[in-house]
């Protein structure tokens, strides 16, 4: 009932901290870490594995699927040192906001936890920034790839940044999304191409709409990101154009490519930066086309939504009325894949023939030029995005510090996350994890390939829907009132306007020590 | 002839009130017998998809290794809110003396308290107090926080207590810790029971507090355990949710029906010395 | 100052009984309430950022949060209307099953009353947000009873939604409050009813003029607590609409929630519950007292 309502609003959390907050300072220090982000040239020379530690270690994870996988981990490493001992232990997810809250609070939280959202507590001081660590090289790693950071996939360490540039979170997995549909309800409406662009989506919708059926049944909540998922792609894509004008406090010699999606590896945009962006008017929704244009398009479609009831219903009930042949398509990533698959099956098998329809996914349709003139540098990537990775807890005892980053090091060598990821359960014959690792090389889960992250363009998204959580739950107000027509587009507009920009507000406060106040006095003090 | 018909009028009007009322608790056991892709289809196509008692047996090891627990960690609650309420309510109703009023107004005040506002400075007592992970960090903030509705409901009823009764103990000679015993609390059993019954009640059903305060999992209660039930990530298996919570209110149950007994026996009690 | 010490230090056991209680109390109520009270006046994050602020949290909360007000007027439309589903509903069935005439029978509907207790409250307000949908059960009555085009999505609907939250769970009978009022009838001498009784005064009459009098002190009790708990309640609206659509089922408890676990805002979210505080303390001094004069 509750449960995909609370995953989705943490998926969405993940996002707009990593997209969101994803700058950093231009404090020249941290920078350095930074830098060297790009590929490092492949050595020769392993380091060997560690053999003299000796300890004890507690992993937590919030997530039923995870426990399998990681207690297999801890066995595997524990075969290799003698003299530790990883714990690993799952707690509920209901109310895990607050127990890790008061754990951290209280100096109880274990060592290394599997988290959604890290930034939060290195906002607190309660964990350890990571930079250094992906740095060092993998000795489980046989990619011979010099540093740890090598074996992930591009550019999610990036994407882990907070606005202070510290990764806090070791990436574990990324989310896919792409739209299921009906293909009996499809037939039914005559459709016989996928639509690929945005204007032969609405066709599709159309056709399907006059059929009797709701095209694209949505709930308008937090507990929903289907209508959010969009925006964020094609904030990315309008807001492309606007990146050097944004990214101001970039490192030297850096140029702008925005076919080359490394272009912006080691860049993000910091706290300051997007203040005075929004300052000068590139970023902010009243005064940007680029802002607001993805807003005006995602309307066309609510006409093709459950408007009766996409105020009240939350994200379960619309993916029900998938299932339930209610309506035709459904925006949703690849965890949803082994459920509709079981359901399916499991219709068939208790006779219920007429409600196991046949299903396909397709990209989410891009918007063109048709739509807005604001893509002159590229289209829409599709979705993805950093879901989860390991945190690691700041200790006196470095010792712990040491077990835990030897333990997370192993856990995502390749051969190991190859293995972990792999894992099935027996009962169901479905992976446990059901998302795309963030480790290269792992092979994506079977029929998942309609749904895998595809980074065309350079995206740094200079401006996005929300900066914080605040803002984010200020959005869905405005949202629902904007897709009911309580509200006018220009109004809805300047509502978003005033909550970016309180938010953004709120972000210099929160990172006020990583900010360069000289450099955004200075400008800030040019725009008047 | 007339009576009857008022009786017959009464009896309708209650049961369809009753009726309405344990909805809920109906739509909780049909549910819990269903399979779950049925209740994906529909909530209310009850007629087909009846799987008997499947998802109880699936759920059973996630509530029954924990009611002992909660079972100990309740009543140690309520008998504590039961003693130290009925206490401070009789020393209120029975005694005047200096700063009386003040320091009753200043209990109640504390009822107004929002609870999320004291969550964190509550539990940050807890820590320092070297509570956490202990029994005590449920049981005495529990007791804390039932003995403030307790002692202003028992001092509205101490009061109602007709003083002759008391006086004619007192001048017997008797202490007054025996007047409390043999006079007070017997004629009290009704509110007693009625506060008993809603201390064990939000202890039984309480989530995040004792989530927070205790670490080991052999110390859970019954809404932690259930709590593994849901997921994260979807795929949850609701109507063994619904198994869960009915199989969780099982022991309530039977708490409310023996409480209830005494709730009887009080009343009549009552009347005799009324 | 010295008499008072006197007659204290007289009736010293008094205060050594009350011990128990006030150590309880000061540890894990006053101690943490001050503690919030101390950070109202705190930008304060929750754990390693706290600036003093003075009474910037209130002044903004007041004058500068459009969703403060309104959803303190809000808050007092729920509050005054569950009080009145609270009392007028217990006290109805207290007074129904009080003249039930056989024992047995009053004692199976007792524990029917209380048996709802048991079903934690997530179940009931699923089973009202399901009532409540498109083609659920209060849509279903209105088109059987001819009235379709007064259907709608309740919880989706701006004019509606506060009115669904306020008709759920009806017929709101409150279990505790029912056993509370059963136990005042159980009270009123059974010698009145007599007197009443042989006077040939009629049921309404008695009920208006004998009867809810003498429950004045549990009307008093009732109406406190319904006061707390529909003040404090936040969880039902969290669920069924979480504030929306817009802000049009926004309360305090709620915006107190959001602050303190959704935006890190420990004191302003402090801020908000001491707001909430002093206006239930005016509002129980002001029922105190009316209780009192009556």
């Amino acid at each position: 009932m509750l449960k995909v309502s609370r995953k989705t609003m943490a998926i969405l959390l993940i996002i707009l901290l990593v997209s969101a907050l994803s700058g950093c300072t231009k404090d020249p220090k941290k920078q350095q870490a930074v830098t060297e982000t790009s590929p490092t040239p492949q050595v020769e020379q392993k380091t060997p594995v560690p053999d003299d530690l000796k300890g004890e270690i507690s992993v937590v994870t919030l997530y039923k699927e995870n426990v399998k996988n990681l207690e297999q981990a801890a066995k595997d490493y524990m075969a290799l040192h003698a003299n530790v001992t990883v714990n690993v232990k799952q707690m509920p997810y209901d109310g895990y906001g607050a127990w890790l809250k008061t754990q951290y609070l209280t100096d109880q939280a274990p060592e290394v936890v599997f988290t959604e959202g890290a930034n939060e507590f290195k906002t607190t001081d309660n964990i350890i920034s990571l930079n250094d660590f992906l740095n060092e090289p993998n000795p489980y790693s046989k990619s011979g790839k010099a540093a740890w950071k090598d074996d992930f996939v591009n550019p999610y360490i990036e994407l882990s940044k907070d606005a202070g540039g510290s990764v806090n979170m070791i990436p574990w997995s990324l989310y896919g999304i792409g739209m299921y549909y009906n293909k009996t309800l499809f037939d039914k409406a005559g459709v016989i191409e996928l639509p690929k662009t945005w204007n032969e989506f609405m066709d599709v919708s159309g056709k399907l709409k006059a059929t009797g059926v709701t095209p694209w049944a949505v709930a308008l909540k937090p507990s929903d990101a289907q209508t959010a998922w969009p925006l964020f792609i094609m904030h990315a894509a309008t807001t492309r154009s606007l990146v050097p004008e944004v990214n101001l406090l970039h490192k030297d010699n850096w140029s702008f490519d925005s076919n080359n999606p490394l272009s912006v590896q080691g860049e993000t945009i910091t706290a300051e930066e997007r203040y005075v962006a929004f300052k000068k008017g590139l970023i902010d929704p009243v005064k940007s086309k680029q802002m607001a244009d993805p807003y005006r398009i995602m309307k066309e479609a609510a006409k093709f939504m459950n408007t009766k009831n996409f105020t009240a219903i939350e994200g379960a009930d619309a993916i029900n009325d998938f299932l339930n042949g209610k309506s035709a398509m459904l925006y949703q990533g690849t965890w949803y894949l082994p459920t509709l698959q079981s359901k399916l099956a499991e219709f068939k098998k208790s006779g219920k023939n007429d409600k196991a329809f046949e299903f396909g996914i397709f990209p989410f349709p891009e918007i063109t030029m048709e739509n807005t003139d604001t893509l002159a540098l590229g289209g829409v990537n599709q979705s993805a995005g950093l879901r989860n990775g390991f945190m690691v807890k700041k200790m006196k005892d470095d010792n712990k510090t040491k077990i835990a980053i030897d333990f997370l090091k192993f856990i995502t060598s390749p051969e190991q996350a190859d293995k972990l990821f792999k894992m099935e359960d027996p009962a169901t014959g479905f992976r446990y994890i059901t998302d795309i690792s963030t480790v290269q090389g792992v092979a994506p889960m079977p029929g998942t390939e309609q749904m895998q992250p595809k980074q065309q363009w350079a995206d740094l998204t200079a401006g996005g829907v929300n900066y914080d959580q605040k803002d984010w739950d200020e959005f869905w107000i405005q949202w629902q009132q904007y897709f009911t027509d309580k509200i006018t587009f220009e109004e809805f507009l300047k509502q978003r306007s005033k909550s970016n920009l309180a938010a953004l507000e709120r972000n210099l406060k929160t990172f006020d020590k990583d900010i360069d106040k000289v450099w955004m006095e200075k400008q800030l003090k040019d725009i008047k | 002839m007339r009576k009857n018909r008022f009786q017959a009028w009464i009896h309708l009007i209650i049961s369809g009130i009753l009726f309405m009322s344990l909805l809920p608790l109906l739509f909780m056991v049909i549910q819990s017998l269903r399979a779950q892709i049925d209740y994906d289809s529909s909530l209310w196509s009850i007629s087909s998809g009846m799987i008997g008692f499947q998802n109880y047996s699936a759920v059973l090891s996630s509530v029954y290794p924990y009611v002992f627990n909660t079972f100990t960690y309740s009543i140690a609650t309520v008998a504590g809110v039961l003693a130290v309420s009925t206490l401070t309510a009789y020393i209120f109703a029975r005694f005047s003396f200096p700063l009386k009023q003040l320091l009753f107004s200043s209990i109640i005040a504390l009822m107004m308290i929002p609870g999320i506002l004291t969550f964190i400075p509550q539990f940050l007592m807890v820590f320092r107090l070297n509570l956490l992970d202990t029994p005590w960090a449920l049981i005495l903030p529990g007791i804390s926080g039932g003995l403030i509705f307790a002692v202003y409901l028992l001092r509205t009823f101490f009061e109602q207590i007709a003083m002759e009764i008391i006086e004619a103990a007192r001048i017997d000679g008797a202490p007054e810790w025996r007047i409390i015993g043999t006079i007070v609390v017997p004629l009290s059993i009704p509110t007693l029971a009625t506060i008993g019954v809603l201390n064990f009640l939000w202890m039984w059903n309480a989530y995040i507090w004792p989530l927070v305060t205790l670490s080991s999992s052999e110390k859970w209660t019954v809404s932690i355990g259930m709590a593994f039930l849901s997921n994260a990530y979807g795929g949850a298996n609701e109507v063994e949710q619904y198994a869960a919570y009915t199989l969780s209110s099982i022991p309530l149950l039977i708490l409310f029906i023996i409480a209830m007994k005494y709730f009887l026996q009080g009343i009549n009690s009552g009347m005799l010395k009324g | 100052m010295m008499p008072l010490v006197k007659s204290m230090a007289r009736k010293k056991y008094i205060y050594i009984s009350l011990l128990p209680a006030f150590m309880l109390l000061v540890t894990f109520q006053y101690i943490p309430f001050f503690n919030a009270f101390y950070r109202s006046f705190f930008d304060w994050n929750g754990a390693n950022r706290a600036e003093f602020v003075g009474l910037d949290n209130f002044i903004d909360l007041l004058f500068r949060n459009p969703d403060y007000l309104p959803s303190l007027g809000r808050m007092g439309v729920i509050v005054l209307v569950q009080i009145l589903q609270g009392v007028i509903m217990s006290l109805f069935l207290a007074t129904l099953i009080n003249h039930v005439k056989s024992e047995r029978t009053k004692y199976l509907y007792r524990v029917f009353v209380i048996l709802p207790a048991v079903v934690p409250g997530i179940i009931g307000t699923l089973l009202w947000k399901n009532f409540y949908s498109t083609d659920g059960l209060i849509n279903q009555i209105l088109v059987f009873l001819g009235q379709a085009h007064y259907t709608t999505t309740w919880l989706g609907n701006e004019h509606t939604a506060l009115l669904a939250i306020l008709f759920m769970g009806f017929p709101w009978i409150n279990g505790t409050f029912t056993l509370i009022y059963l136990a005042g009838y159980i009270g009123i001498n059974s010698e009145i009813y007599d007197a009443a009784n042989i006077d040939g005064v009629n049921i309404w009459s008695r009920f208006w003029k004998v009867e809810f009098p003498l429950l004045l002190p549990q009307t008093r009790l009732i109406v406190l607590l319904a006061l707390i708990g529909s003040i404090q309640n936040y969880e039902n609206i969290l669920i069924l609409t979480n504030g929306g659509p817009g802000t049009s089922t926004l309360v305090p408890g709620l915006m107190l929630f959001q602050y303190a676990f959704s935006y890190s805002q420990m004191g302003y979210a402090c801020a908000i519950g001491i707001l909430l505080f002093m206006i239930i303390i005016t509002i129980t001094i002001i029922n105190q007292s009316w209780g009192r004069e009556s």
